[in-house]
This record gives C-alpha cells, structure tokens and sequence, in this order.
C-alpha cells in the first residue's frame, strides 16, 4: 500500500470498537510505578559524588604542575590565553570548516585577557601583606611588553623547582617571574585562591566560574583525574560516567561520532555538529521522506503491536482492500 | 447594554445567542477554538479505539510519570539548594533521585520512539512527530545543563569538555556553561518551561488527533470524515 494511502486513512477518525480507558488512573499507576522504581535504584545504587577540584587541592596534589600552568597563563601560552571567540582573538581553539566558522562570526563576547585575569589581578590582593610579591608586580607591570615577553620566555624554558611555597627557575633571566609563581602557589596552597579572586575579584557575589574553571582546565590535574575514570573524548567523553552509573546516554547518538573515523581523526566538534545536525532534521521530516516513512510497514513489527486487534477484528486486507 | 439578570450572560458556545457586545471578546474566541479543538470529552476520555490495547502505549504515559518525578524531585533540590545536595545526606539522597528520575525519564522515551516508529505513529500526524523530536532535543539540553549544574567534579569534566563543542556553533556566548548561575537558573527555571512547553503540546496534539490507528484497519472502523493533519 502506498504512503499516500496509508497517511489518508491514517487521517480518519476512528469509528470502529473501543474499550473503556482511564487517563488518570493510567496516569497515577505509571507515577506510582516510576517512583518506586526510582527510589529503589536510588537507595541501592545512589548516584556518584566526587568532590571538584579546587585551587588548593590541585596546587597541593601536584605543585609543579600548578605553577607551570599559572606561568603559561602569565606567559600568555596556555589554551585559554590562546583560545580565541569568545574569549579572545587567539586561534587555538577557532574550529571552522573552510570558511565556515560560526565561532569566528560570534566574535568576543567574554573577553579574557588570561595573563591579567588569571594571575596579576588575584595576586595583587595578596601583595599588600607580602612587600616582595608588591615588588615583584610593580616590576613586571612597570616592565615592557618586550621585557614582560623576555621573561616570560626564559621562564618557560628554564627547570620549574618548587621547594615548599617557593619556586625556582633555573637557567635563564625571567625576572620576577620566580616571585610571582611562588606568590600564586601560596595562595592557592592555603585556599584564599579558590575561586572568587579569580572568578571576580572586587565583588562580593559570583556565580560566574568562567575564569577559574578555564585556568583548572589549562592544567593537568583536572584530565588525569579524567582519565582515571575513563572520561575522556575518546572515551564517550561527556557522556560517559565517573564508575559504572550510567551517565549520559541520552548524548550516545553525538558522541558516537567522536569514536569512529572520519570525526575522531579530523577531532573537530564542528565536524561532528554539521554531522548532527542534518541527522536530526531528517528526524523531523521523517514523514516526507520516501522509503523512510515507508518503513515501518516494510518492517513489519506493527503487526506485534496491534497482533489483538488483528486477531479479534482481522484487517482491511481480509476484508478485501476496500476503503470505507 | 447587558440587561441586570440576562440569562444570556453565561458560557455559551454559540457566540449569535449573546448580547452583540459580548460576541467577540478574546476570552470567548480563545475559549471557543480551545473547546472546538479539545472538547472535554476528548481531553479526558472514558474510551479509547479498541487497538489501544498494547503495552507498548505505556511508555508515553511512563515518559511522562518520569517527567512528573523530575520536576517534584527538582522543587525539592531547588527549595534547599547546592550546598544542601552536595554535603548533607538527605540532598545526596534527593539529587541522585532526580538523577534516576532522569535516566529513566530518557529511557521511556527511547522506548516510546521505537515503540511509535514502528507503528508508523507519523502517519497523518506531522505536527505530532515533531514535537516528539523537538521534546527529546530540549530534554537533552535540559539533561546537559542538569550535570552542569552539579558543583563537583563531574560538573566541572562535563562543562569545561561540552564548551568547545559550543563555542564552535558561535552560541558560547549565550550557552556559557561555565557561569554556574546561569546554567543553574536555565535548568531550573527556564528550560523546564521549555520542555513542559513542547512535550504539553505534544501530549495536547496527541489528544486532538488521536492515536494512529494500525496499518491495515478495518475499512468500516474509520469515518470518512478527517481529523489529524
């Protein structure tokens, strides 16, 4: 039978038996049935809590790496401070296709100036309380952009040494680059760095995490936590859950296209979304597109669905074809 | 002028039996097309055609108990909030409530979209095949925002992962999952909205046109008059 045909008698109000039915009640068992089914999963099973990675956790499990990563953002050479729309005009993170790239038209829309944001403004705070970290900054904001650069260069190629809350570059002249990283360190070790300074230092209210949250990912720490629990993109990514609750399936069908070739060596989102997308659509237009409409019947697992009332009523082709 | 006692002054389908003033107020029109569209008896029926009689049809209804369990669930962590979610035991206990609220509300659907293609539910109801997928794409970001809402460890993995993603389709901007707070109000206020928005439609167009009737139906079971478009 045709889709046309099929879509027109799918069109008519239905005149044939029907049997009593109770919305409500039907409504109020399926609640009943679904909240015990819930609170039982959930007191068997509950749900994973896992503590979020803080300043002062991340600069006390791995000192070193913390003080790296505050250099690369002093330096202006981490993902952040490189990234591009919307935070900057960096291109490290800019994903196009050929000319396409809606990141790009967007433009800045959360400016971040990394070096600033994520290092100089938290530790003028401190320097107040500490005349060697004021110094330090007075040198480095008095300094020139070349200066500023130089050092900062040195500094990213010399041994980063971290002795208690001090840290010593060796080889090279990065200035007081050593004092502003011991400084950074210190606060991030006693807690005073987590996380209003960094998110919006000067105001007593933030819900805004932007800063800190981009400045903890430009770090190690966070990913290998990450990869201890196997989440990472190659691994279903978001989707995926720390253990073995089950996460986020509901995104399987989007990060399916991160696992398979060609989306997982071209690694791109963009690639992927422009995959999605037209998926989705043709999700919607399932009823105009010839043979997938048709599908269903073609399968033929309907046949399961209404086998009652085929078995008690028969079907139009038992009654010959006809139409009514 | 309206008479002191005219009986006329009532609820009344037929806008030729009231006084001329009152024959086109919006709230009489909006009425009118609400009941000519939904008549009571179709919102809340006592019967349903005879093929409603599979138990693949309870997987829209469980999709929705699911919903229901979601929302109570999300009061409760709203009203006492974060701090009490994430350290004290009873909001642990309402948070992973509302997390298996959430994995089942999904699963249901999942169920009921297998369960509607196969019975080719598209068939003369378009509008009600989209709003179907429009629901499962909502929910998604509703589900998305959900875990970026979190404040431990896995909200921070999922958003500082899923912003790339964003920020590459230009909208990071707006979708910032990033900012706590705002993530925080869109998934408790906004899209919740959104999504009981789209699956109430849903659920309106269904009570409209019906459920399909199967493949192959008795011809003298179908009217020749149309009702689903």
């Amino acid at each position: 039978m045709s889709w046309k045909r099929d879509d027109a008698l799918a069109r008519r109000k239905w005149c044939g038996p029907v049997e009593r039915y109770d919305l409500i009640k039907e409504g109020l068992i399926a609640l009943a049935v679904v909240t015990a089914l819930a609170v039982m999963l959930t007191t068997l099973l509950g749900s994973p809590r896992l503590k979020g990675v803080s300043f002062q956790s991340w600069s006390k499990a791995n000192p070193s790496g913390f003080a790296s990563t505050a250099l690369a953002e002093l330096a202006g050479t981490s993902e952040t401070a490189t990234y591009g729309p919307p935070y900057n005009s960096g291109a490290s993170q800019l994903q196009s296709i050929g000319a396409f790239s809606p990141q790009k038209w967007a433009g800045i829309s959360m400016p971040i100036n990394a070096p600033r944001d994520l290092v100089i403004e938290p530790l003028s705070a401190f320097a107040p309380f500490d005349p060697s970290l004021a110094q330090a900054l007075d040198a480095w904001e008095g300094a020139s952009p070349a200066q500023q650069a130089s050092w900062a260069s040195a500094a990213q190629k010399a041994k980063v040494v971290v002795d208690g809350r001090t840290v010593a570059l060796q080889g090279g002249d990065s200035g007081p680059v050593p004092v502003l990283l011991g400084g950074m360190l210190t606060a991030a070790q006693s807690g005073a760095l987590d996380a209003q300074l960094v998110n919006a230092k000067g105001s007593f209210y933030s819900m805004d995490n932007t800063k800190a949250l981009l400045f903890i990912e430009d770090g190690s720490h966070l990913g290998q936590i990450a990869a201890k629990y196997a989440l990472q993109g190659n691994r279903w990514g978001v989707m995926n859950e720390i253990g073995s609750w089950p996460g986020q399936p509901w995104l399987w069908f989007y990060t399916f296209f991160y696992q398979v070739p060609p989306w997982s060596t071209i690694g791109t989102d963009i690639i992927v979304i422009v995959t999605v997308v037209p998926i989705f659509a043709i999700l919607f237009l399932v009823p105009f597109i010839p043979g997938l409409r048709s599908l269903p019947r073609a399968l033929g697992l309907y046949r399961l669905a209404w086998r009652s009332y085929y078995r008690r009523y028969g079907s139009s082709k038992e009654a010959g074809g006809g139409d009514a | 002028m309206i008479a002191p006692g005219d009986e006329r002054v009532l609820l009344d389908d037929d806008p030729a039996k009231l006084p001329p003033e009152l024959r086109n107020t919006l709230d009489g029109r909006a009425r009118r097309a609400f009941l000519r569209t939904w008549p009571p008896s179709q919102l809340l029926p006592d019967a349903e055609p005879a093929y409603v009689k599979s138990w693949l049809y309870t997987f829209g209804v469980a999709t929705l108990a699911a919903l229901v369990l979601l929302i109570g669930s999300g009061i409760v962590l709203a009203v006492f909030g974060p701090e009490w979610w994430l350290r004290s035991r009873v909001g642990g206990w309402f948070g992973a409530l509302h997390y298996w609220a959430v994995e089942l509300f999904f699963l249901f659907m999942l169920a009921h979209f297998i369960a509607v293609f196969i019975m080719g539910a598209f068939r003369g109801r378009k509008v009600t095949w989209a709003l179907g997928v429009l629901s499962f794409i909502t929910a998604a970001v509703t589900g998305l925002t959900g875990f970026a809402s979190l404040q431990n460890f896995e909200g921070q993995w999922v958003t500082t992962q899923a912003k790339d993603a964003i920020n590459s389709t230009g909208i990071g901007g707006i979708l910032n999952l990033l900012n706590t707070g705002r993530i925080l109000t869109l998934h408790v206020v906004v899209l919740p909205l959104l999504v009981v928005a789209v699956v109430g439609a849903h659920v309106l167009w269904v009570r409209k046109h019906g459920v399909v009737p199967p493949y192959d139906a008795r011809p003298e079971h179908l009217s020749s008059e149309e009702g689903a478009t």
